[in-house]
């Protein structure tokens, strides 16, 4: 009963010991140790061979170092500065494309009105008309009267240049302008039948927008992906500044 | 130059005065590193790690010890290198035990005289077979000479736990070398 104090105390006592050794125990606590180490000669052993312990490990030095440790921070190469404009100019032309191709897919943008304001009418001259309807072959008498009014020695036939033709414009809107005098000659046109309205013939009319959005569509599109390949080609190319080792070899 | 103006300048971002503080400190970065890692090779690489770490991060020294600072991030890479090597051991334990210090007789330096180089090698063999939390202990304090409150910092624990991983690492280390009869 007596040792099992005792064993108690010494072991209460010994985990006093390494701070002991180090001077990091209380004045009391190194008093009631002191007192205890006085009459214990199983903890005075213990302290001993814990401060031989301590005297081997202080007298271990230190290793000598291979090398230098030093860091050096590394010159970036050339940070492109085009990169950041780069970006923002791809992100417009993709946002432009996204815009058209939103306003094509919903129709937004103002379309080709009646083809009756917008082509010149293939107009039919009523003189001609009815002289081609009374002729079995309508092309051969118009002919013959080119014929006759250039004999005339007039002003030749003449074709006055026509305004530019836009893309709204059908080529059968280029007509000679007409001579004083003489019935406008107007190119041979299939003749309405059975009182087929004119508007009939705007059927073949093509219908889309006012502005060339498919070529507009195309154009950014194409700016669009150079863009994007120029911005991953020079972000792939940029050197990030980083800080790397210097292996000064002793 | 004064360790806290280099460490001042350091913050402002000036490298050379940061390579001062790296020559100052780093034996006792390498050797901690060595010590834990018993290996030469993982050891230069923990400590250059290290010294980057601490030069990415100056800003976040609030003061104190210096080299406590500079031991607590070369411990933590000495960790997560432990824990590597435990999922991927890459030497055999013979290995080790065969060559705990990881070095060559050559690097030894001239106070190693003092103590005999079986002892020396005894007392290597002993650290590693220390549990990594008291070998860690043990060279800050006996090897390295730290005090509580700096191993405190280094380890981020109390100076209770500093104390009683201390004491028993010591115990343990005692029991070693009696075992092989040194003491």
């Amino acid at each position: 009963m007596l040792w099992k104090f005792f064993r108690g105390n010494c072991h209460k006592f010994r985990k006093m010991i390494s701070p002991y050794i180090d001077g990091r125990i209380t004045p009391a606590e190194k008093q009631a140790l002191e007192s205890h180490l006085a009459s214990c000669q199983g903890c005075r052993q213990e302290l001993k061979s814990l401060q031989a312990t301590v005297g081997f490990l202080h007298r271990v030095s230190l290793e000598t170092v291979p090398r230098a440790f030093t860091v050096i921070e590394a010159k970036p190469v050339t940070a492109p500065t085009v990169l950041v404009p780069l970006r923002w100019a791809t992100a417009v032309a993709v946002l432009a494309l996204a815009v058209l191709f939103a306003g094509d897919l919903f129709h937004i943008y103002p379309e080709k009105s009646s083809p009756s304001s917008e082509t010149p009418i293939m107009a039919v001259n009523p003189t001609l008309q009815s002289q081609e309807t009374a002729s079995p072959t309508p092309t051969s008498d118009y002919l013959s009267k080119l014929g006759a009014s250039q004999q005339g020695g007039d002003k030749a036939l003449e074709v006055t240049p026509t305004p530019a033709i836009s893309g709204s414009q059908s080529p059968e809107a280029i007509v000679p302008a007409p001579r004083p005098g003489v019935a406008p000659v107007t190119p041979a046109v299939p003749t309405p039948a059975s009182g087929e309205a004119v508007g009939n013939t705007t059927a073949i009319a093509e219908k889309g927008y006012r502005w060339p959005v498919r070529q507009m569509e195309f154009a950014v599109l194409s700016v669009a992906v150079v863009m994007l390949a120029a911005t991953i080609t020079v972000w792939r190319r940029r050197a990030p500044a980083t800080i790397e080792e210097r292996d000064d070899r002793q | 130059m004064a360790e806290d103006e280099l460490v001042q300048r350091s913050r402002q971002g000036d490298i050379a005065s940061f390579n001062q503080l790296v020559a100052i400190y780093q034996r006792s970065v390498f050797n901690l590193a060595l010590r834990m890692l018993r290996d030469a090779q993982a050891a230069e690489d923990a400590t250059q790690e290290a010294f980057l770490s601490a030069w990415r991060h100056i800003s976040g020294f609030r003061g104190g010890s210096f080299k406590a600072w500079l031991l607590s991030i070369v411990a933590n890479c000495c960790r997560d290198e432990l824990r590597r090597q435990k999922r991927r051991p890459a030497i055999p334990l013979a290995a080790l035990e065969a060559n705990p210090n990881g070095l060559p007789a050559s690097t030894c330096s001239v106070e190693d005289n003092l103590l005999s180089l079986e002892l020396r090698e005894e007392i290597y063999r002993g650290l590693a077979s220390l549990l990594p939390e008291q070998r860690l202990v043990i060279i800050l304090s006996d090897i390295q000479g730290l005090s509580y409150e700096e191993i405190a910092q280094v380890t981020g624990c109390s100076l209770g736990t500093v104390k009683s991983r201390l004491s028993r690492g010591r115990t343990h280390l005692r029991d070693y070398l009696r075992l092989e009869e040194h003491l």
